[in-house]
């Protein structure tokens, strides 16, 4: 029996497993599988992620299958840059992909002085029973006998099964077994096993969850809380305004009171006019000859429900003329042209005073 | 067996711890973040106010320089010295001045801090001011600069040329003075 493998160095021993780096399909000695519902292993043996034994992700859940314990030797994990196979894990894969029909499978490697045996058997697709064996090394020469033995007794066993035999083991020579040579060995994944991953696998993901959700956590509250202390000092910056200091806050009242009286003083005042328009009717009036002001009021006075005249306007004039009206009349229209009001009479329009009559008016804008 | 149920447990026991801190921490985040905008609206609301008070501000400039402080109606002499008269070259029967009235400004409904103080001479009517001039010019000129300052109010102006003064009878004659204590 020879190798068959020629460029992954086999390890059955600890003493075959290359120091530094490289890659080495583990076997033997170096590694321990069992099923069951509470395997053991050594206990100085680094306990890998269990293999599953359904094929599926549906028959792992309904089925809920057991699992297969596996450990490794830790001369395995010594190195970070060792890339390490499980050949097991190649008889599993192969078993579920290909291992339609019953079928026993007897795999395994040689040492110097011994060959380990691991095996499987499969029905469905799935893992049903794994044992391990030992034969005595090829050259000896009770090897033919004890392989035949134990085949038979495998038969014997496991009836109308199908029995396989895979490398790196070479073909037994006992009949009625197919050799499939290096088939399942090329389902095997080669990684570095760190003592770390190694211990606890199982636990990593839910930690690693647990410790991606706390920073998500941290993470949430310190940008939450940056955020709103930001928010906060920037209040503080603005509520420590002089402005806002002065009035102890915002002073909503009294920002309204401002407004009004910007308002008030914007307000348009009618009185500026008022004195203008007493100084311009007051220069058209006098510019009439003979005529003095006896009182002249801006606005006029209300007189009634009539609307107040612009200006009411008692003026006395030197007796001219033979009637009052006749006067009265020039008197107005000469005031119109003189000021650019219309006047009227009021009330009791004139009176007689000695020589001087004396005209009650009222004086209105255009635009009344 | 003990180490099994471990083993068992440390799943569901990670998966509901995980599940509680990504729960309170995205609540924790949604609270911070009302806050947050809470506390933004607010500061919003003071920038806006002291943007509003900072327009106002130069008003407010205006409004000092516009109106006195005082509270004439408590000091007769005051009155007098905030009218003015004589700087307007006109003058009025101080012996007999008195305050008709004393009110509170409000513009839009709100009291603005002014008082509207009415002076009149304790004659005829009582609610009507005399003043007099030498020349009709002179209390022309007065009257028209006297009706420019915005702390006064002047309601009516009649002139009155039958005396032996020229003299000015103003109706509402009102002195506005700030309120004690405003700023």
């Amino acid at each position: 029996m020879k190798s068959i493998l020629k460029d992954v160095p086999l390890a059955a021993l600890p003493a075959d497993v290359p120091s530094g780096a490289g890659r080495v399909l583990a076997g033997g000695e170096l590694v321990y599988a069992a099923s069951g519902s509470s395997p053991q292993l050594p206990l100085d043996y680094v306990a890998q992620v269990p293999r599953e034994m359904p094929s599926s992700l549906w028959q792992r859940v309904v089925r809920n299958g057991q699992k297969v314990a596996l450990s490794i030797h830790p001369v395995l994990t010594n190195s970070p840059k060792l890339r390490v196979g499980i050949l097991l894990d190649g008889y599993l894969v192969w078993g579920r992909r290909k291992a339609k029909r019953p079928t026993v499978l007897i795999g395994g490697v040689a040492s110097r002085d011994r060959i380990y045996v691991d095996i499987l058997v499969f029905n469905g697709g799935k893992l049903v029973e794994l044992t391990d064996r030992s034969l005595p090394p090829e050259d000896d020469g009770e090897f033919a006998g004890a392989a035949h033995l134990m085949v038979q007794g495998l038969r014997d066993q496991y009836r109308d099964h199908h029995i396989v035999v895979a490398g790196p083991l070479g073909d037994l020579g006992v009949p009625d077994t197919e050799y499939i040579g290096a088939q399942p060995l090329k389902y095997v994944r080669y990684r570095s096993v760190s003592a770390l991953k190694g211990m606890d696998s199982y636990l990593l993901w839910p930690f690693g969850l647990v410790a991606a959700s706390a920073v998500f956590y941290l993470g949430a509250i310190g940008i939450g809380w940056t955020r709103l202390s930001s928010a906060t000092t920037e209040h503080q910056a603005v509520a420590l305004s002089p402005e806002v200091m002065k009035h102890g806050g915002v002073d909503a009242g009294y920002v309204g009171v401002m407004k009004e009286r910007r308002l008030f003083m914007q307000a348009p005042r009618h009185q500026e006019q008022l004195a203008a328009a007493l100084v311009s009717v007051a220069r058209g009036v006098s510019a009439v000859p003979g005529v003095k002001i006896q009182e002249m009021r801006l606005p006029g006075l209300k007189n009634g429900d009539a609307p107040a005249a612009d200006v009411d306007l008692k003026v006395s004039v030197p007796k001219i003329g033979s009637t009052s009206l006749g006067q009265g009349q020039t008197l107005v229209g000469e005031l119109a042209r003189n000021t650019g009001l219309n006047w009227s009479s009021a009330g009791a329009a004139w009176r007689e005073d000695g020589g001087r009559r004396i005209y009650t008016l009222e004086g209105k804008g255009n635009g009344k | 067996m003990a180490n099994n149920l471990t083993k068992a447990l440390v799943t569901p026991v990670c998966l509901i711890l995980a599940g509680i801190l990504v729960y309170k921490g995205a609540e924790s985040f949604q609270i911070l973040g009302e806050r947050t905008k809470a506390q933004q609206a607010e500061t919003e609301k003071v920038l806006e106010w002291r943007t509003t008070y900072r327009a106002l501000a130069v008003s407010m400039v205006e409004w000092r320089k516009n109106y006195r402080a005082a509270a004439p109606e408590n000091n007769w002499n005051d009155a007098i010295q905030i009218a003015a008269f004589e700087k307007h070259g006109v003058e009025t029967d101080v012996d007999n001045l008195l305050v008709s009235a004393v009110d509170s400004v409000k513009s839009g409904d709100v009291a603005i801090g002014l008082s509207r103080v009415c002076l009149a001479t304790s004659v005829g009517d009582a609610s009507t001011l005399f003043l007099r001039a030498t020349t009709y010019e002179q209390l022309m000129a007065g009257l028209v600069s006297l009706s420019k300052r915005p702390d006064v109010e002047i309601a009516g102006i009649s002139l009155l040329g039958s005396g032996p003064f020229p003299v000015a009878k103003l109706s509402g004659f009102c002195l506005r003075v700030r309120d004690a204590g405003e700023s």
